[in-house]
């Protein structure tokens, strides 16, 4: 449905099976930790929805590891001030498909990388830190910004649209050009060899 | 200025100010831009169960 989509998956203990809701819609307000408030939000967005959409809303119901979010990305100017330095989502979050783990692994790398060479001079490394990692992060969060849309498209025909280039793309012939839409944000960086 | 996000499995769960950095609402919207969706996810018990509608 247009704005609204319902994606089940397997999860990681074999006995299980993940279900992953999408929705368009303007910032909402609700309380962080009212969960009851987040599955009404669910359940009124979702109602009427057809496949087996009241099936997962009958299982949200008993769920309790339910995670509820907007879908954002944290934007700052730097990942480091004064003697605080940022990592992973929260100096660059990207949202679904923003390579978040990895890019979190990649800074931590650099961060650490640039702290042992630097032997103490935090300015410093702070500032090589935030060079070498803002391209790469900014890319993978680029990578990102249209997650929302291209789960749940807001108009039968950008949907229409997404359905017919998804059937290209996940096609043996496309293969190729697949691998690198997904590969080519993760691979954007050049690591240097930090001596040991 | 800075805030404090939680994070589990690539996912942002909780961002609140810092109590030694204190924020407001305001600055806390220009850090965390809304890109117009949002997304819940939970899981179901039994895949078996569900293993003809995928």
């Amino acid at each position: 449905m247009p704005g609204r989509a319902v994606c089940l998956s397997s999860a990681r203990a074999p006995a299980e099976a993940r279900a992953l809701l999408v929705f368009a819609s303007p910032p909402l307000a609700y309380d962080r930790r009212d969960r009851d408030a987040q599955k009404a939000i669910v359940r009124d967005t979702f109602a009427g929805m057809g496949w087996e959409t009241p099936r997962v809303l009958a299982a949200l119901e008993r769920a309790d590891d339910l995670y509820f979010d907007a879908v954002a990305r944290i934007e700052l100017d730097t990942c480091a001030r004064g003697r605080i330095a940022l990592l992973g989502d929260a100096a660059f979050g990207g949202t679904l498909g923003g390579q978040g783990t990895g890019a979190a692994i990649i800074g931590a790398y650099v961060l650490a990388g640039e702290l042992a060479a630097a032997r103490g001079d935090h300015r410093a490394v702070f500032a090589r830190y935030d060079q070498r990692i803002r391209g790469y992060a900014t890319r993978c969060q680029n990578g990102a910004a249209h997650a929302g849309p291209l789960f749940a498209p807001r108009s039968r025909a950008r949907l229409w649209l997404r359905n017919a280039m998804y059937r290209v793309l996940s096609s043996r012939a496309m293969a190729g050009v697949m691998r690198r839409l997904v590969t080519s944000a993760a691979d954007a960086i050049a690591l240097p060899d930090y001596a040991t | 200025m800075f805030a404090k996000v939680g994070a589990s499995s690539g996912r942002i769960h909780s961002l609140e100010a810092s109590t030694k950095s204190p924020i407001d609402g305001t600055e806390l919207s220009r850090l965390l831009r809304f890109l117009g969706y949002h997304v819940a996810a939970f899981t179901l018990p039994n895949q078996r169960a569900w293993s003809g509608a995928a």
